[in-house]
């Protein structure tokens, strides 16, 4: 199944899609999974959050699963781990060049 | 709760400056109730450090809201306390810790983006929506005649069309313009460049405030124009009609005298006098009289204004029947204003059956258009005697 069409991850979409990849999240444990995850070096705010959110699902990345009060909560879809993946080789060349190139 | 009204001294559009106007406001202890574009609600509230962030979400129907949006910043520590046209919500925090709503330039950027195309395409839009009302309101005042005449003859309805048409439009532009260019400043400040540093805020919502001003004058205005033709008596009484009854001269059974004013306009008084018609054996006689009063100051007016409708009256173009035909008439106009007035004249149809005459002096001005056989040229004083 191809990944996401729409160019390379930035650096908060790739941990928002990483965070989902254990289990299913809402909003606020993305963010603590987020900040935990990077040691407080990416920090999300509710508007750039929400926009990611809404953005994955528009794309297919990711699926609302349930809404409970003000709860919602989200899992990652078999698009969105195939796009992870391809962020990760991505990445993975990306540093592998990097190391050629400094040594 | 107290609450507390204030003129909203910013543009609905200056995101920047509406954000440090509330932020001010609750540093001295009053806290966004309500939004509007003039008038904004507070409460009174221990004045604390409160940040209020505008959010870019536009909606156009209520069942659009975006309550995951809303949910969303609560959970992170924003409320939601208002929203501007439908375009941005308005969200407080006054958790200090509480991360910006914003930590990725570039998505922000994206969203702002996003609605300053939309205002860009509301402006052209609405730009070519302007155009295409001033080409109406030239249509209707050119059409048939100079737009003095059409202005006379106009009901108040038909000027406050025209004012809808032309005015309107033209503040609505404003307003569009404005916003492009606020959001095209929110946009430029995300893309680095600084923001101006205000003490206060003088960028008064002009465009806002003509809005506003234009509907009181129109309300004013149709008050005037409807209290003035009716009832206040800027235009004198039908009775002051002078009797001009040409039709007398015709056999024929006479309907009556019918007399009132021209729809709703304040100058002019329509008398309609004497009717005969038997128009399947083509028999027509009719006399009607149109009367103008000017106030004293537009009495410059009043000779051009003849002029005109005596032209106008020529082209047999009129609404009210039976002044109107198929085919134009050739007509032969003759000048009387060495007659008592100010500019007189006589036209008839050269098949005998139309005859009109205009008449200005001072700040009156009288119509007639006679359908039937006796000369107008026969009645001159009585014609005069109607604009002294």
């Amino acid at each position: 199944m191809a990944g996401r069409e729409k160019g390379p991850l930035t650096e908060p979409m790739y941990y928002v899609l990483m965070s989902f990849l254990d289990r299913e999240m809402c909003g606020t444990q993305i963010t603590e999974f987020v900040e935990k995850k990077t040691a407080g070096r990416v920090k999300l705010g509710p508007g750039t959050l929400y926009t990611l959110l809404a953005k994955f699902q528009d794309e297919g990345l990711i699926a609302e699963i349930s809404v409970e009060g003000r709860k919602r909560t989200y899992q990652i879809t078999d698009r969105g781990r195939e796009s992870f993946r391809e962020e990760l080789e991505r990445l993975r060349a990306c540093v592998n060049d990097g190391l050629e190139a400094l040594n | 709760m107290r609450h507390i009204y204030k003129f909203t001294p910013v543009s609905m559009y200056d995101v920047h400056g509406l954000e440090k106007w509330l932020e001010k406001l609750a540093a001295q202890g009053l806290f966004l109730k309500k939004y509007r574009p003039l008038v904004c609600t507070f409460e009174k509230g221990e004045a604390r450090r409160v940040r209020y962030r505008l959010e870019p979400y536009p909606y156009s129907l209520a069942v659009d809201f975006p309550d995951d949006m809303v949910e969303l910043f609560q959970e992170c520590g924003w409320r939601h306390v208002g929203e501007v046209h439908h375009e941005m919500l308005i969200f407080s925090c006054a958790d200090p810790h509480a991360p910006e709503p914003h930590t990725d330039p570039d998505i922000q950027l994206e969203q702002w983006n996003k609605l300053y195309r939309t205002a860009r395409k509301d402006f052209q839009h609405i730009g070519l929506f302007v155009l295409a009302c001033l080409a109406v309101v030239a249509f209707f005042l050119f059409r048939g005649g100079t737009p003095l005449t059409r202005l006379l003859l106009f009901e108040v309805n038909t000027w406050n069309i025209l004012l809808v048409l032309a005015l309107r439009p033209l503040i609505e532009l404003g307003v569009y313009y404005s916003r492009m260019r606020e959001l095209s400043a929110v946009i430029r400040e995300l893309e680095g460049q600084p923001a101006k540093h205000r003490f206060w805020f003088p960028s008064r919502q002009v465009f806002s405030w003509a809005g506003a001003a234009y509907l009181a004058f129109l309300v004013c205005f149709l008050v005037i124009l409807m209290g003035a033709g009716r009832t206040l008596g800027l235009a004198r009484p039908v009775t002051e009609f002078p009797p001009l009854y040409v039709t007398d001269q015709e056999s024929g059974k006479v309907i009556g005298t019918d007399m009132g004013g021209w729809g709703f306009s304040p100058l002019c008084w329509n008398q309609r006098q004497s009717w005969d018609m038997e128009t399947d054996e083509g028999r027509l006689l009719s006399l009607q009289v149109y009367w103008f009063d000017f106030p004293n100051w537009l009495s410059f007016l009043a000779v051009p204004a003849a002029k005109d409708l005596l032209t106008d009256s020529m082209k047999l173009n009129s609404r009210t029947y039976p002044w109107r035909d198929r085919e134009a008439a050739v007509w032969s106009a003759q000048d009387w204003s060495h007659a008592g007035a100010d500019w007189l004249s006589v036209a008839d149809s050269e098949n005998g059956v139309y005859h009109t005459a205009a008449a200005a002096l001072g700040d009156k001005v009288v119509l007639v258009q006679y359908m039937g056989s006796g000369p107008l040229s026969d009645y001159l004083d009585e014609i005069v005697a109607m604009v002294k």
